[in-house]
């Protein structure tokens, strides 16, 4: 079976650039993967999301070459309708995906818009309501809301239409740790109870660790690994000028100097250590 | 020494809000000082960032920057004692150019065209700023555009900075060029310090630095107010209140990373706060050879 995800020596160069935003990258990730995409401002993480979703170049004009298939449909060709019942995004400035006049039927348009029945439209959006923690919001206008509860409102309406390809790019930079856990629990129960493959691009490496299993870490262009989280932390540890790994497997490269495989979570540092967990992740 | 920055029992209630969103909040920044103001959301943070920067008028309780009340003050004498940076840099970003958002706030201030270019190129050395200095700020990525949205209000060499949420969107490497920056303004050598610049040498600043990153705070902070609620839930320093666990998890905040895993591990927390130090390496290798 083919992955939902199939990337082929994708190449993109935006119109004056001096070197390709994204270099001859290929991967596939398939039903139920979290794969977070990190690496250095200008690695080309948002590229990439964009280049998923035929944003790149239909909208961001760029020469793209090498092949993208997602769930078989080719985001270059294939209509935005057709994409949207299979793959969502969230922008790094959610304040401007937002377009309604209320909570309530901004996360009933996209709903909407793929000609869902009516009396499913108010169960899904009454169930994201909760789940989102938005509930209280639901007549407020979203551009009145917080950045942090913007960004909940944005990644929402991306969960609300169920896809099977949902990519964020930073849905975490304007959020506390506390509704950053909530904002990445939701996109993981996504990918755990409904199979959706789920990629999250984003610089908060401490946060991304409880919640990505696999990684694919970008670097002017190019990806530099593709592996299992703790195998890619080392890998990034080795190469001091790819980019900072989360704190914790930081630390754990320095305590064990070339190991294969690093913690990156509390739990997992301690059961690396051998010894029982004292205190929980969250 | 006076106190830069004196907050006295501030309080501020939106119009039509059930209850206020800052409470009876009291305390003082000096100058060369960093203070990093750290809560969950809604506790107030952004609230109290803007009535330092004289953006919002308390209704109880008395904002001081160097001795005076800015009751008494005009906006844009307010504007020359206090810079504030907004969480997202496109509600400040207002030219069409970097140069001329660079030049804006110089110009503001009444000084001529000569010390506002002196400025201009000064602030875009400092900030790696001076290859986009023609370049539209829209134009430019989310972290670039962030640093222009601080070297603009730095432009100003306010005494008093305000920094709301200035890591976000950034990555480690850009957090550390904050960090080294934040430091070098704060110890008084100036961000733009160069022998040959014929400006006057600017002074120490006063940071304040409202934050959701406990790792970042960790990073720059002397000292810490935790808020919760709109009220000071602690007030003290940095490196130990950071290391404080259950007051931290009171104020609903998780302890930065290597704080808790040294919580875990039933070593000194404090030795979690400012990052990998040897200390803390010491104590879990140690960990790990008796495990």
């Amino acid at each position: 079976m083919t992955p939902l995800v199939a990337v082929d020596g994708l190449t993109v160069r935006y119109p004056g650039g001096a070197s390709p935003a994204l270099d001859d990258v290929s991967f596939t990730a398939g039903a139920g993967e979290v794969v977070g995409v990190v690496g250095a401002t200008g690695a080309g993480r948002s590229t990439l999301l964009r280049a998923l979703l035929g944003i790149v170049p239909r909208l961001v004009p760029a020469d793209v070459t090498g092949s993208v298939r997602v769930a078989g449909l080719d985001p270059r060709t294939t209509g935005v309708a057709d994409l949207a019942r299979v793959a969502a995004i969230v922008l790094d400035d959610p304040e401007t995906q937002l377009s309604q006049l209320t909570v309530e039927e901004e996360l009933a348009f996209g709903l909407e818009n793929l000609g869902t029945q009516p009396a499913d439209m108010r169960h899904r959006v009454a169930q994201m309501l909760d789940a989102a923690g938005l509930a209280a919001f639901v007549s407020r206008n979203p551009q009145e809301l917080s950045g942090g509860e913007q960004q909940r409102l944005a990644v929402a309406c991306a969960l609300v239409v169920r896809p099977r390809l949902l990519l964020l790019d930073e849905p975490v930079a304007n959020l506390d740790p506390r509704s950053g856990h909530a904002v990445l629990e939701l996109a993981t129960a996504l990918a755990r109870d409904a199979g959706a493959t789920v990629l999250i691009a984003t610089n908060d490496v401490d946060l991304l660790a409880s919640y990505a299993s696999r990684l694919l870490v970008l670097g002017g262009g190019r990806v530099l690994a593709d592996n299992d989280a703790g195998r890619a932390w080392a890998n990034v540890a080795a190469h001091p000028g790819w980019m900072a790994p989360p704190a914790i497997a930081g630390l754990a490269a320095r305590v064990d100097p070339g190991a294969p495989w690093l913690p990156s979570t509390v739990a997992e540092a301690t059961r690396w250590l051998g010894v029982e967990r004292g205190a929980a992740d969250p | 020494m006076t106190a830069r920055v004196e907050l006295r029992g501030v309080s501020y209630t939106y119009p039509g809000a059930p209850r206020p969103a800052v409470a009876a909040v009291s305390a003082s920044v000096d100058a060369g000082e960093v203070l990093a103001v750290v809560g969950e959301s809604g506790s107030g943070k952004s609230t109290l960032a803007r009535l330092i920067a004289g953006l919002l008028r308390p209704d109880a309780g008395s904002v001081r920057l160097g001795g005076t009340d800015l009751r008494g003050l005009r906006p844009r004498d307010i504007a020359g004692r206090a810079g504030i940076v907004f969480q997202h840099p496109n509600h400040q970003l207002l030219t069409s150019s970097v140069r001329d958002e660079l030049a804006l706030g110089p110009r503001n201030l009444g000084l001529d065209a000569d010390a506002v270019a002196a400025r201009v190129a000064g602030t875009a050395r400092a900030f790696r700023l001076a290859g986009v200095l023609d370049e539209h700020p829209y134009r430019l990525a989310l972290p670039v555009r962030r640093r222009v949205a601080v070297a603009a209000i730095v432009a100003m060499r306010p005494p008093v900075l305000v920094l709301d949420e200035p890591t976000a969107g950034l990555d480690a490497a850009e957090i550390a060029d904050l960090v080294a920056w934040i430091r070098v303004a704060s110890g008084g050598t100036g961000p733009d310090a160069d022998p040959s610049a014929s400006a006057a040498a600017p002074m120490p600043v006063s940071v304040i630095v409202v934050t959701h990153d406990l790792r970042f705070a960790g990073s720059i902070a002397d000292r810490l107010l935790v808020l919760r609620g709109g009220s000071v839930a602690a007030h003290g320093s940095a490196s130990a209140l950071l290391a404080d666990v259950d007051a931290l998890a009171a104020a609903g905040l998780e302890p930065p990373p290597l704080v808790r895993l040294a919580e875990a591990l039933r070593i000194d927390p404090a030795l979690g706060v400012a990052g990998p130090g040897d200390a803390i390496v010491d104590a879990v290798r140690a960990h790990r050879g008796a495990g």
